[in-house]
């Protein structure tokens, strides 16, 4: 069992629509791979993640994360299984602002049980490994930088110490100098935690940070192909 | 965990929270002061007789006659012939009688002629006597003895002299000054309506009716059991030897030949009439529920507009796998803290100003409360409060709950 995650003959369509927003034939990402999956917005994307996620369930075809299928789970268990098993960094707005940056860290342990000690020292070592000053714990999260919320984002994402991790555009609201610093950040604590990360975005530029790249065009069969373009 | 994110919440709102928490506080004190005045109002209007087993008087509806002979509102349409009240006043079962004799005013308030058995024998509350903060009873014919109220109101003392009006008003024609009564006695505030009455001896009524007394200067109260008063009275209050007769004796005196006359077990009528003013109680506490039902729907309001720009959050929470049921869980709670934080300052406030206003309550308008709104009535709407207010908020629950339910990851 060497795959984080498996795709088979996937299909959804979404209530109400008459044709499939996501089809995908095969897609299978090896544990510890780092994927980037260029897409642009209306491309299934979001579908897509959901699927992964387990937010949403393929009309028909088989996903397996970390060879689980989320067909045989009940609702509660897909909560528990995404809080331990996948973190989530997104393009904006990734914290509850009324709380403080460690409340905000701290979240999916508390959901998934982690003692308060595990939690403070893994705290500790990601804001490190982000640089972010550890006087920042205790501030409101809405009082931070762009740039900090997207790297506490990212903290949070990895507390549970999730084998998989999905960004998504999680540098479009940064400027090109703090882009360039997240990437490395966000790249390096992924090394140190050795999860699989699968990275979607429009911007190509972020394609040399991945040895592995798709494209939402190659993937998802549901798309109008490159020059039947009905527009 | 979850009261420590649903309390940030709140405070993370804080103006839209204050704001539904003050009208929710509002509605909480409205449905406790109702509630409280409405039970002190029932009690302080049983405990304006009581120990009294039978009231009687000329035949008249229970409910008026108890309403003129306890309360002091209305008029007798007849009198009892002294015949009638010798002979049951008399009768070996009967213990002693107060006699009432009503019609006369002084400056607004009732007067009752009586004796000095009313001081005696006439009970309140639980079986609670009279008592006087300053002198004492009649030892004359022209004594008279004032209530808590009056004396405060009108600032007599014991000693001063005053005339009496013939009839009720305020203002009359028809002054009795030719016979002034001496104060000698005021009696401690009872909050019945004995608090706002002028009391004096019958002979001393009946001379200033220009009913001849032989030499009623000097006509002691002491002799008048020898020689009772050959005037009408109004009604008198009995009390017996035996409870166990007071059937048998009612039945007597309604069925006696020699004059139409009721009498009534007070209790009784008592409850009668709580029941007429039944319909005022019950408008009371419809007003209340509309309020307290306007206050939870500006909850629900409250907690579902809040929702829009929660969307966000709850999504967030959806996504470090928070099952929806905790989202819905968090709702609740913020909903039920609210509550719990009204009900609360609800209380305290009406217990502050229960306190603040009770001295000036008693001494103003002779008004006995209980201080403390916490009754077990209280604790009952306290809790139809608190399941409304979870019901009401499963609204928003379910809306937080339909919208995560929903959610794809938005990017």
């Amino acid at each position: 069992m060497t795959y984080a995650i498996e795709c088979q003959e996937i299909t959804y369509t979404w209530p109400q629509a008459n044709n499939p927003t996501l089809t995908i034939e095969s897609l299978s990402v090896e544990k510890g791979e780092r994927l980037f999956i260029h897409g642009a917005s209306g491309s299934g994307k979001s579908t897509f993640l959901s699927l992964l996620a387990g937010l949403l369930t393929a009309n028909s075809g088989e996903i397996k994360v970390l060879g689980n299928s989320f067909h045989s789970m009940s609702d509660r268990q897909k909560d528990r299984f995404r809080s331990q098993h996948i973190g989530f960094v997104f393009q904006q707005f990734n914290l509850i602002p009324y709380l403080s940056v460690e409340d905000n860290i701290a979240l999916p342990a508390k959901i998934s049980g982690l003692d308060k000690a595990s939690i403070s020292t893994r705290t500790r070592s990601l804001l490190d490994s982000l640089l972010l000053d550890t006087k920042l714990l205790k501030q409101r999260a809405d009082q931070l930088s762009i740039g900090q919320q997207q790297r506490v984002a990212v903290a949070r994402a990895l507390i549970n110490e999730p084998e998989i991790l999905i960004a998504d555009e999680p540098t479009s609201a940064l400027d090109e100098e703090a882009k360039d610093e997240f990437m490395g950040l966000l790249l390096n604590t992924q090394q140190r935690t050795g999860s699989t990360i699968i990275f979607v975005s429009h911007d190509r530029e972020l394609m040399k940070h991945f040895d592995q790249h798709k494209s939402m065009t190659e993937l998802n069969a549901a798309l109008p192909k490159r020059g039947t373009n009905v527009l | 965990m979850f009261f420590k994110i649903a309390w940030k919440s709140l405070m993370n709102r804080k103006l839209s929270v204050a704001l539904t928490l003050a009208s929710l506080t509002v509605s909480i004190i409205i449905v406790i002061s109702v509630e409280h005045i409405r039970s002190q109002a029932r009690e302080s209007f049983n405990r304006t007789v009581s120990g009294v087993d039978l009231i009687v008087g000329a035949r008249t509806s229970p409910i008026n006659l108890l309403l003129y002979s306890v309360f002091r509102i209305g008029n007798a349409s007849n009198n009892i012939g002294s015949e009638s009240y010798e002979l049951i006043a008399g009768d070996p079962r009967v213990a002693w009688t107060i006699p009432l004799s009503l019609g006369d005013s002084h400056r607004g308030f009732r007067v009752v002629g009586s004796n000095n058995n009313f001081f005696e024998h006439f009970q309140y509350g639980t079986q609670q006597h009279l008592s006087f903060s300053q002198g004492s009873g009649f030892t004359t014919a022209y004594d008279t003895v004032l209530g808590a109220q009056i004396a405060k109101q009108l600032q007599y003392r014991v000693g001063d002299s005053i005339t009496l009006s013939h009839g009720i008003g305020e203002v009359s024609f028809s002054n009795h000054e030719s016979t002034p009564f001496r104060i000698t006695g005021i009696l401690a505030a009872t909050g019945t309506p004995v608090d706002q009455a002028l009391h004096v001896p019958l002979e001393g009524l009946d001379g200033a009716h220009g009913i001849v007394h032989d030499d009623h200067h000097e006509h002691s109260v002491v002799d008048e059991h020898h020689h009772i008063a050959s005037s009408e009275i109004t009604a008198f209050m009995l009390g017996l030897n035996s409870r166990m007769s007071v059937f048998e004796l009612q039945r007597a005196i309604n069925e006696y030949d020699g004059e139409a006359l009721t009498a009534i077990l007070p209790g009784v009528a008592l409850a009668e009439l709580w029941q007429v003013m039944g319909t005022v109680e019950n408008i009371l506490a419809v007003i209340s529920a509309l309020v307290m039902l306007a206050s939870l729907l500006g909850i629900a309001t409250m907690l579902l507009s809040s929702m829009r720009e929660r969307q966000r959050e709850i999504f967030l929470f959806r996504s470090v796998g928070m099952h929806s049921s905790s989202v819905f869980l968090l709702i609740e709670i913020e909903a039920l803290l609210i509550t719990a934080a009204a009900s609360v300052a609800a209380i305290a406030l009406v217990s502050i100003a229960l306190t603040l206003s009770q001295t000036w309550l008693s001494q103003e308008f002779g008004l006995l409360i209980d201080t403390s709104p916490l009754s077990s009535n209280i604790a009952f709407y306290i809790g139809i409060i608190f399941l409304a207010c979870s019901v009401l908020s499963l609204l928003p629950g379910i809306a937080a709950y339909r919208s995560s339910l929903g959610t794809q990851l938005k990017f």
